[in-house]
């Protein structure tokens, strides 16, 4: 016998159901996309997460951006900060570049206006930072205060915050996490979900109010693997 | 039915001071060259005051008015004040009629029954607001209602024709001048005294045109309209006397132009959906830029901040020497949103944030990735910005191979060694080794019917340190695409 409710109420009562379920479990201030490996990270809203990609997690960054964004831009807008004018839009089908804001960036210092400039904004509540291929010594440069900046407009502005950098260099972040993960040049046939479970998330620093932890508690984690 | 009729008075006269930024009460007079001489050929309601006259050479007019002020027949502008007068009048009715210079018809709906007042408020106002004289009559014939509007302050509805007409003189029906001899000389000088005479003797001793004269004056003189298509597009411009150097002047007129047109577009409950911004340059190149406003508005100071934001960080080799200011009015929006879709929190200001976005990075780096229809690597071109508010049907999701690509953009220039045809040794600027693993040539090739004819080849290529890396070949050039990072 058919539902006598029409889809959306029954697509609504799942929302509600959820966000309930959420806020019990203290995880509303937590960013769910629904994939296990990226909510085990528990990447906050409304603050500055870090995710390091060393140059000898060979792929590992682009990997784990594009199943990002895969995660998100179903759902919502998304506005990628491109430091270096680098990512490759081919993979997507164009309903989802739909809602990407791309902003191709030639440089780190321009990207970081840019991100101001997002930040202020908070229209789209998730703005992600590309790094990857940015020279260390332009990255470098970029003074803590800046970063610093960044994490309070995020606050502010409740946006969430991701950037990808290829070196640890963000100490106000809420949450680092770094990707590690060798591939080969066989695994440019592989299907991503295969090589997404090769792939290595540990969380190496978090600073999160979670549950009875006081806001202002801040600790390291140096081995809470994910993967 | 009844007609309205909008009249301007000293229709060019307005025209030419609207375009100047004058209001038309002030001491104006329009020139008019005829033949070797220039005389006066409309004079604002002041300089009549002053003895300023139709048909007075100029020389005659500043004698008896020093303070007058000339200004010259544009017939452009006078071609922008109809349009604004007949957009104007269709917030009255959907049938209105560009009847002459500085005269509307409109066909008011049978269904709205309108007062002096009411008119006032609907029509009067909001033009006079715009610093336009205005006079507005009604009758139950276009032709009464067009003597009504001439008789109107502002607004004329007479309730009793016969009584409104009887005083009015003949001139106003402009008879030939033979007809006007005759009825002169049997003592007929108003339209009460036309209207006394009987109809069929008017035929048979004064002709057709009698009978014309007497038939503009009839209620059952009714007409068609000629009704035009409603026009969407509401465009301000100047061209300048002086040139413009800095960004205040313009500025100044911009806001100007912004507010008129926001009036305009008040006066019939509509809103502006895009703007376009032209600047003509005294190097006969021309600035435009076209606005698509992320949710339309009427609010003067977000539009004003959004082409102030866009003109701040342009800049120009020439002078400005004109400008126009285009909107296209849409319906005020009344989307709701679905349960399940997100919209922006503020519009207006994401726009703003776009416009400095597009100032800081350039134009073509910000906006949403279009792919195109092509083989060819790369080839995507960017969406200036976000138009429609976010879908809530959920795209599928596509199955994604291999690792992504992160392209240097452009491609780096690469020295590459080549052994039994493959590459072995790779030199560039940020990798550089003997290349340990290849995978490849993939050869792709495209439009070799025109001129665009691209052919390359790829080559998938790690180095010792691990490093993954796309090499493409083009004739004998090698270049480093990317890298798998």
């Amino acid at each position: 016998m058919a539902s006598p409710f029409s889809p959306k109420i029954i697509e609504l009562r799942r929302l509600l159901g959820e966000q309930r379920q959420a806020r019990v479990n203290g995880q509303d201030s937590l960013w769910q996309c629904g994939d296990p490996q990226v909510d085990e990270l528990q990447i906050p809203k409304a603050a500055l997460t870090e995710i390091v990609a060393d140059p000898a997690s060979v792929g590992g960054g682009a990997l784990f951006l594009h199943r990002f964004l895969q995660l998100t831009l179903p759902r919502q807008r998304v506005v990628l900060i491109d430091g270096k004018n680098s990512f490759d839009p081919d993979d997507f089908s164009q309903p989802l570049l739909d809602r990407l804001l791309w902003l191709r960036c030639p440089d780190a210092a321009l990207a970081m206006k840019s991100c101001d400039l997002i930040l202020r904004d908070g229209n789209i509540p998730l703005a992600i930072l590309l790094f990857l291929l940015n020279p260390s010594q332009e990255l470098k440069k970029i003074p803590s205060q800046a970063w610093h900046r960044l994490h309070l407009l995020t606050e502010k502005s409740a946006v969430t915050f991701l950037v990808f950098t290829p070196f640890p260099q963000i100490g106000s972040a809420r949450l680092r996490v770094t990707l590690s993960g060798s591939f080969s040049l066989a695994d440019l046939d592989a299907d991503q979900p295969v090589l997404l479970r090769h792939l290595r998330l540990e969380t190496t620093r978090r600073r999160l109010s979670l549950g009875n932890i006081p806001e202002d508690t801040s600790y390291e984690l140096r081995s809470a693997s994910c993967a | 039915m009844n007609y309205a009729v909008l009249h301007a008075p000293e229709f060019r006269l307005q025209a030419a001071a609207r375009h100047r930024g004058l209001p038309s009460d002030q001491v104006l007079a329009l020139l008019e060259t005829m033949g070797n001489k220039t005389k006066v050929a409309e004079a604002s309601a002041k300089a009549r005051h002053h003895g300023v006259y139709p048909g007075l050479s100029s020389a005659q007019a500043l004698a008896r008015c020093a303070s007058l002020q000339f200004l010259q027949a544009d017939p452009a502008r006078e071609i922008d004040l109809q349009d604004l007068l007949l957009q104007s009048a269709t917030s009255l009715s959907p049938w209105v009629e560009s009847t002459a210079p500085g005269v509307i018809t409109i066909a008011l709906p049978p269904e709205k029954t309108f007062t002096e007042s009411s008119l006032h408020q609907i029509l009067g106002a909001p033009l006079q607001a715009m610093e336009l004289n205005i006079q507005i009559g009604v009758a139950p014939t276009p032709d009464l209602a067009l003597l009504a509007a001439r008789y109107a302050d502002p607004v004329h509805i007479p309730k009793n024709l016969s009584v409104f007409l009887d005083p009015l003189p003949l001139a106003l029906l402009q008879p030939s001048s033979d007809l006007s001899a005759i009825l002169k000389s049997w003592g007929i000088f108003t339209l009460g005294a036309l209207l006394t005479l009987p109809q069929e003797d008017l035929v048979t001793k004064l002709g057709p045109e009698a009978l014309v004269l007497r038939e503009k004056l009839s209620l059952k003189n009714t007409r068609p309209l000629h009704v035009l298509p409603p026009l969407d597009r509401y465009m301000e411009r100047m061209e300048l006397e002086d040139p413009i150097e800095t960004l205040e002047p313009l500025l100044f007129l911009i806001r100007r132009f912004l507010e008129q047109l926001g009036k305009r577009l008040q006066l019939l409950w509509l809103v502006a959906g895009k703007l376009q911004l032209t600047l003509f340059f005294e190097n006969k190149t021309t600035h435009q830029r076209l606005f698509v406003l992320p949710q339309p508005t009427l609010e003067i100071d977000l539009l004003f901040r959004m082409l102030h934001t866009h003109l701040e960080n342009f800049t120009s080799e020439a002078m400005v020497i004109g400008l126009e200011l285009e909107a296209w009015a849409t319906r005020p929006t009344t989307d709701q949103f679905d349960l399940f879709q997100q919209g922006f929190r503020d519009p207006h200001q994401f726009a703003e944030t776009l416009a400095r976005l597009e100032a800081l990075l350039q134009a073509g780096r910000v906006g949403v990735p279009q792919l195109e229809n092509s083989h060819r690597p790369d080839q995507i071109h960017m969406q200036a910005c976000i138009e429609k508010p976010e879908l809530s049907v959920t795209p599928p999701l596509p199955v994604f191979h291999g690792l992504p690509l992160l392209r240097f953009r452009p491609p780096l220039s690469a020295q590459v060694d080549l052994q039994k045809n493959r590459p072995a040794f790779l030199k560039s600027e940020r990798l550089s080794g003997p290349l340990q693993e290849l995978r490849g040539p993939w050869k792709a090739s495209g439009h070799w019917w025109d001129k665009e004819a691209w052919m390359q080849e790829e080559w998938d290529a790690a180095l010792p340190n691990g490093s993954l890396c796309r090499l493409a070949r083009t004739g004998l050039t090698w270049k480093v695409e990317g890298i798998y990072a």
